[in-house]
C-alpha cells in the first residue's frame, strides 16, 4: 500500500534524475537557479531559458529550481537592488554601460534595472557553488542508488538475491 | 562545449522559430487588438471595440479598422469613432525598446455617433464630472427678476382710482346727497311753516279780537318766512354755483395728477451687467460647461500627475531604472505625426476636420515636446482648432484656441422668463476661444459675435396693453451686432464665470427709453382716462342738481304764492286801530 503511494513521487524523481550525469543535474540545476533569481519579461531572462533548453544540461531539474528560486527570490530584492545599483552607478563604468545600451536590442536586456543586475551578479556569483553542491548531492545519491535498489529487491523478493544484478536492474 | 549543445534539439525549434515569425504578422494583428482594446478600456473607462487589425512586420505597419470608444457619460453613444488608423512604426526603435509611430492617419473620425449596445463596463465606475456650482451669477438673475416683477406691478396696478381729481370728484358726489337731503329738509320745514302760518292767519281773521296779537305779529312773521322763502330761492338758483370751487379743486388737482402719475410710473434704470446676466446666462451655461468638461476630459486622459511618476509605475515593479551618463533617456512611446479626418456637428451644421495631432507621449517630459492638436475644417464653417497638452514641465499646461469664423447659429430666445424674452433670428457668428489650465488654474475668454441680429422683443401679458414689446422693438431696432465675453477663472472643479456682452446695456438703453415713452403714454391714457371720469360724474351730479332744483323750484314757489295771497288778503299789514275796527263794526253796534 505505501509503495503504492510513493511510486509517483519516485518516478518523478527518476525521470528528473536518472537518465542524466551528476554534472548535467548539476548544470541544470545551477542554470535554473540563475533563471529563477532573475525578474522576468527581458532578454537575460528569456537568454537563459532558451540556454537551458538547448545545452546538454537536465531541464527538469533546471525547471524546478528555476520555479523554486522564481517564489523565493523575491526575498533578495533589497540585496539585488543595491547591489545592481553599486555597480550601475559605478562612474568608471558609464561610458561603457552607455555603449552597451545604446546597440540595438540591448535595452530588451534591462540590464539597466538594479534588480536584474543585482540578482545576475547574485545569481552567477553562487552558480558555481550550487552547482559543485548539487554535484556532489548527485554523486552520493547515484553511488547510493544501487544499494538502496538492492535492499528494496532482497525485502521484496529474497529468492532473487542471487540472480545477476543487471537482471535484477532491468 | 559543441559537445554540451543539443542540435537535434535546437535545429528544429529553430527551424520552428521562422515558422513563427511569419505566422507572427497575423498573430500579432490579434494581440494588437487585444492591447488596444484592454489599454483603451482601462484608460477611457468604457467599451473600446476593434474591427480588424493587421500587422506588416515588414513594412513596420499597423492597420485598425472600425474603432469605436464608447462614451463614460452616455454609454449608448460612442465618444469617438474612425473607419481606419493605419500607424507607420520605425522599425529601428523597436530594437531600442521604443514604440515611435513616425506618420499615422486616421480616417473616418466622427464623435458623438450613436450605439447599438451599451458600451459601460460593468465593474468600471464611470467619471462623472462634477457639477459647476456657483459658478453662475445668480444674484444678478434674481435682481433682474425682482426688477420685473416691479415693472409688471407698476404697469399692471390702476392707478386712476388713486388720482386726486377723481378722489375729491367722488368727496363732492359722496356729499351732494347730504346737501341735497339738508336743502328738501329746509323745503319741507318752510313749507309746513308756510302752511302753519296760514292757518294762523285765517283763525286770526275769524276772530281778529281773540288773535289780535297774532296778526299784530302777522306782517313781521310774514316777512321773516317771505325773508326764508327768497334765501331758500337764491340757494336753490345758486346751486350750481356751489359746485364751482369744487370743480376749481379738481382741475388744479390734475396737475398733482399729472406728477404724481409721473412719480409712479418711473422705473430705476437696471444693471446692464444684471440684465446681460439675465438673458444670456442661462443660454450660455451649457455650451460653457460642455467647455469645461472637455478640459476636464482631456485631464482624465492625459492626467497632471508627474510623468515620471506615471512611468515608475508602469515600469518594473522590481527594481529601479538606472540613466546611464551619456545615454539620455527616451520614452517608450511616442507619435511624431497623425493625420486625422472626419467630420463633427457644430451648431447643428456637419463639418468636414482635417486635422494633425503630434507629439503624443507616454513620457512628455523625455520627449520634451508638448502634444499638440490641429484640426481645420473644409466646409463653409471656417473653423480652425489648436490645442496643447504640455506635460513636459513641472506644472501641467493644457492650451485651447478656437477660432470660427462663420457658425450659422438657429432662432435663439433669451431671457431667464416669460416677462422680458428677446428672440433672435438665425444669424452667423464668429467664436473665438482662448482657454489655458495651468496646473488647476483656468484661465481664459470666450468671445461671440453676432453679425445682423434681428432681435424681437416680448414681454409679459402684463404688459401687452402698455405696448412696452412695441417700444422696445423700435429701440431694439437699431442694434445690429452683438458681442458677448465669457471670461472664465478660477479652478477646474470650481470655474468662474464673468459674463460681458453689448446686448446688456443695449437693452438697458432701449428698455429706458421704451420705459419712458410708454410711462409719458400710460400717464396720458391714466389722465385721459381719470378726466372722462370726472367729467361724466360731474355731469351726473350737474344733473342731478337741476332735477333738484326742478323738483324743489315749485314747491318754494307754491310756499311763496301763499304768501302773496295771505299778503293780498292782509293789504293793511299791522295792526288794526280802534278806529278801523269800529268802522268794521255793525251800524247799530252799541259800541260804533
Amino acid at each position: 500500500m505505501l509503495s503504492l503511494l510513493v511510486r509517483p513521487i519516485r518516478r518523478s524523481a527518476g525521470m528528473f534524475l536518472e537518465s542524466d550525469s551528476p554534472r548535467q543535474l548539476a548544470a541544470g540545476f545551477a542554470l535554473g537557479m540563475v533563471l529563477g533569481l532573475l525578474p522576468k519579461g527581458n532578454l537575460i531572462a528569456v537568454s537563459l531559458c532558451i540556454l537551458l533548453f538547448s545545452m546538454r544540461v537536465n531541464t527538469g531539474l533546471g525547471l524546478v529550481a528555476a520555479l523554486v528560486f522564481s517564489a523565493t527570490g523575491a526575498i533578495l530584492d533589497p540585496f539585488a537592488d543595491k547591489l545592481g545599483m553599486a555597480v550601475l552607478s559605478s562612474g568608471s563604468l558609464q561610458a561603457s554601460f552607455a555603449t552597451v545600451y545604446s546597440l540595438p536590442l540591448a535595452p530588451w536586456f534591462d540590464f539597466n534595472n538594479t534588480v536584474v543586475t543585482g540578482s545576475l551578479l547574485i545569481g552567477l556569483y553562487f552558480i558555481y557553488p550550487v552547482y559543485w553542491l548539487t554535484y556532489v548531492v548527485c554523486c552520493w545519491f547515484n553511488a547510493n542508488k544501487s544499494q538502496w535498489a538492492l535492499a528494496r529487491a532482497s525485502v521484496a523478493e529474497p529468492s532473487d538475491a542471487d540472480q545477476p544484478v543487471d537482471r535484477r536492474a532491468a | 562545449m559543441t559537445r554540451m549543445l543539443r542540435w537535434q534539439y535546437a535545429l528544429p525549434r529553430l527551424a520552428l522559430l521562422i515558422v513563427v515569425l511569419l505566422a507572427a504578422q497575423f498573430v500579432l494583428g490579434y494581440l494588437v487588438r487585444w492591447q488596444v482594446v484592454r489599454s483603451g478600456e482601462r484608460s477611457v473607462g468604457a467599451v473600446v471595440e476593434v474591427g480588424d487589425t493587421r500587422v506588416s512586420l515588414l513594412g513596420g505597419r499597423v492597420t485598425i479598422r472600425d474603432v469605436r470608444v464608447a462614451n463614460t457619460e452616455a454609454p449608448m453613444r460612442n465618444l469617438l469613432e474612425a473607419d481606419r488608423c493605419e500607424f507607420q512604426f520605425e522599425p529601428k526603435a523597436l530594437l531600442h525598446k521604443q514604440t515611435i509611430v513616425e506618420r499615422g492617419r486616421i480616417d473616418g473620425l466622427r464623435f458623438g455617433t450613436d450605439r447599438a449596445t451599451s458600451g459601460a463596463i460593468a465593474d468600471s465606475v464611470a467619471a462623472t464630472d462634477a457639477p459647476l456650482p456657483g459658478w453662475l451669477d445668480d444674484e444678478a438673475i434674481t435682481r433682474a427678476r425682482e426688477w420685473l416683477d416691479r415693472l409688471h406691478e407698476k404697469f399692471e396696478r390702476d392707478l386712476v382710482e388713486q388720482l386726486d381729481s377723481i378722489r375729491l370728484t367722488d368727496e363732492l358726489l359722496a356729499r351732494w346727497p347730504q346737501e341735497c337731503e339738508s336743502l328738501v329738509q329746509r323745503v319741507r320745514e318752510l313749507r309746513e311753516r308756510t302752511s302753519k302760518f296760514q292757518t294762523q292767519v285765517r283763525q286770526a281773521e275769524a276772530n281778529p279780537l281773540r288773535h289780535g296779537e297774532v296778526l299784530d305779529q302777522m306782517p313781521d312773521e310774514l316777512a321773516r318766512i317771505r325773508a326764508d322763502v327768497n334765501l331758500l330761492n337764491n340757494e336753490l338758483q345758486d346751486l350750481p354755483d356751489l359746485t364751482k370751487s369744487d370743480r376749481r379743486a379738481i382741475v388744479a388737482a390734475r396737475k398733482h395728477d399729472e406728477q404724481f402719475l409721473k412719480e409712479e410710473l418711473r422705473i430705476e434704470s437696471i444693471d446692464p451687467n444684471v440684465l446681460t446676466a439675465y438673458l444670456l446666462q442661462q443660454r450660455l451655461t451649457g455650451p460653457v460647461a460642455d467647455l469645461v468638461g472637455w478640459l476636464r476630459w482631456i485631464r482624465r486622459m492625459v492626467p497632471a500627475e508627474k510623468p515620471r511618476q506615471v512611468a515608475e509605475r508602469k515600469r518594473h515593479h522590481r527594481g529601479r531604472e538606472v540613466a546611464f551618463v551619456g545615454c539620455p533617456r527616451v520614452p517608450d512611446f511616442v507619435v511624431r505625426s497623425l493625420d486625422l479626418r472626419g467630420t463633427a456637428r457644430l451648431g447643428g451644421q456637419s463639418i468636414e476636420l482635417v486635422g494633425t495631432l503630434s507629439d503624443l507621449s507616454d513620457e512628455p517630459a523625455l520627449h520634451g515636446q508638448p502634444m499638440r492638436l490641429r484640426l481645420t475644417t473644409t466646409g463653409s464653417m471656417p473653423l480652425e482648432l489648436q490645442a496643447t497638452i504640455d506635460r513636459t514641465g513641472p506644472v501641467a499646461r493644457d492650451q485651447l484656441l478656437v477660432d470660427c469664423g462663420g457658425i450659422v447659429l438657429p432662432k435663439l430666445l433669451l431671457g431667464g422668463s416669460n416677462k422680458l424674452r428677446l428672440s433672435l433670428a438665425p444669424t452667423t457668428a464668429s467664436i473665438n476661444v482662448s482657454l489655458t489650465l495651468e496646473g488647476d488654474r483656468l484661465s481664459g475668454d470666450v468671445q461671440l459675435v453676432q453679425k445682423q441680429v434681428q432681435i424681437s422683443p416680448s414681454v409679459g401679458e402684463g404688459l401687452e396693453h402698455v405696448h412696452l414689446a412695441d417700444a422696445l422693438a423700435g429701440s431694439l431696432g437699431d442694434i445690429r451686432a452683438v458681442a458677448t465675453r465669457i471670461s472664465l477663472r478660477g479652478t477646474l472643479d470650481e470655474p468662474r464665470c464673468e459674463l460681458w456682452s453689448n446686448i446688456g446695456p443695449a437693452v438697458a438703453e432701449a428698455m429706458d427709453r421704451a420705459l419712458a415713452r410708454t410711462a409719458n403714454y400710460q400717464a396720458g391714457q391714466m389722465l385721459a382716462q381719470a378726466q372722462e371720469k370726472v367729467g361724466e360724474r360731474l355731469a351726473e351730479l350737474d344733473r342731478q342738481i337741476a332735477e333738484q332744483q326742478s323738483e324743489l323750484r315749485p314747491q318754494l314757489a307754491g310756499s311763496n304764492d301763499t304768501l302773496e295771497l295771505l299778503a293780498g288778503d292782509r293789504r293793511i299789514t299791522g295792526r288794526l286801530s280802534f278806529e278801523q275796527l269800529g268802522c268794521r263794526l255793525p251800524a247799530d253796534s252799541l259800541f260804533r
